[in-house]
């Protein structure tokens, strides 16, 4: 029994085993400091043929790293990591569905708009024509407009206000000589 | 069977997920596995074998510390290894500053492995030792039977695998695996006392 166990020692020095048998020998070595000890020694030997150095390994070290680890808080990464990412991916589900709803509502919203718009606008024309008649009264009353008709019934004129009466150049020029 | 990086990787893995997890004990198992290839590591840069060890320890409490931030990206020993590099040369210069006898910088680190007068001496009593258990285990494998000591040598000084040595000596695996432990068993008979007296 105790032969296979070191058989199998030095099967794993040589990495001739298989990851389950590995699993259960570091187990057994994790629990038994003589199978540790055998392990340690059989490296030591196998360093030592091929370097011809001596590196013992002390009996402590596992144990003192054990040390160096103690107070350190217990690490649950992996664990945490999840979370965070549903948690993110549960953020950017809630974003794109916000997202497609403003695009959906956003032309129902537009088109009452619209409506109201062209509502408002055909019951403004409907019920202030007799307000743009007297506001053509009023400019027609209005000295400027007066003598901007003036000019426009004289026709030689460039200060009328639209294109439709402005003069070609030779007939600016001839106003201008009288 | 020698080709089972995968196979170990996944070991590697799964255990590395279980400290993630917060299974302390599982790093014990990570530790026992890789501590003596990371002790031989850092004493390429650090001589001094007690102190290649202390630096050992000290990386893999730092890779223990790092864990959290490790995604699996490479495999757990090459992640271990660049950390034992980086604090075995991190060591090597803070030591550097501290006697002040040589001048080195950042560039230089990459340079130590190279550099014998950064790396510390073996000491008179460690060199003693160091023939002693060199001549002991020379002189039991020249004594071994023929066939336990041609597999040993095949094992360690070609690096063959176990199906190599198989086919070269026309024998089965399980004879040579029996052998090689017999070699073994052999040498650490005649060693354990020397080993003791340390």
């Amino acid at each position: 029994m105790v032969d296979d166990i070191n058989q199998k020692i030095s099967c794993f020095i040589d990495d001739e085993l298989k990851s389950n048998e590995t699993l259960d020998l570091l187990k057994e070595c994790q629990s038994n400091p003589t199978l540790q000890n055998k392990l340690n020694r059989y490296q030591t030997i196998s360093y030592c043929l091929s370097s011809k150095k001596v590196l013992p390994i002390r009996e402590d070290f596992l144990s003192n790293i054990q040390q160096g680890i103690s107070k350190d808080p217990l690490y649950f990464s992996t664990v945490n990591l999840q979370p965070k990412k549903s948690y993110r991916t549960l953020m950017a589900l809630a974003a794109c569905v916000s997202l497609i709803a403003i695009l959906i509502l956003k032309p129902s919203e537009e088109t009452p708009l619209k409506v109201n718009i062209v509502s408002s606008s055909t019951m403004a024309a409907i019920t202030t024509q007799p307000e743009i008649d007297q506001q053509k009264t009023k400019q027609k009353n209005n000295p400027n407009n007066r003598f901007n008709d003036y000019l426009q019934a004289h026709n030689t004129s460039l200060y009328t206000n639209t294109a439709v009466t402005f003069q070609p150049y030779t007939q600016t020029a001839s106003y201008k000589q009288n | 069977m020698n080709n089972q990086p995968n196979i170990n990787e996944q070991l590697d893995k799964d255990l590395v997920k279980r400290v993630q997890q917060g299974d302390k004990s599982a790093y014990d198992l990570l530790v026992i596995k890789y501590q003596h290839r990371i002790i031989q590591l850092v004493n390429r840069y650090i001589k001094d074998p007690s102190e290649a060890q202390d630096i050992a320890q000290e990386a893999f409490i730092k890779a223990y510390r790092a864990l959290p931030n490790f995604r699996g990206d490479s495999a757990f020993y090459t992640w271990l290894y660049r950390i034992a590099i980086n604090t075995a040369k991190n060591y090597l210069l803070s030591r550097s500053r501290r006697y002040s006898d040589y001048q080195v910088d950042i560039q230089d680190a990459e340079q130590i492995e190279n550099a014998p007068q950064l790396q510390g001496r073996d000491t008179p009593e460690y060199l003693l030792m160091n023939d002693d258990i060199v001549n002991t285990i020379e002189t039991v494998i020249d004594n071994l039977p023929e066939e336990m000591r041609i597999a040993i040598m095949l094992r360690e000084f070609e690096g063959m695998s176990y199906d190599e040595i198989a086919q070269t000596m026309e024998c089965p695996v399980g004879t040579i695996r029996s052998r090689i432990f017999r070699a073994r068993e052999a040498i650490d008979k005649k060693l354990l006392p020397l080993l003791d007296k340390r």
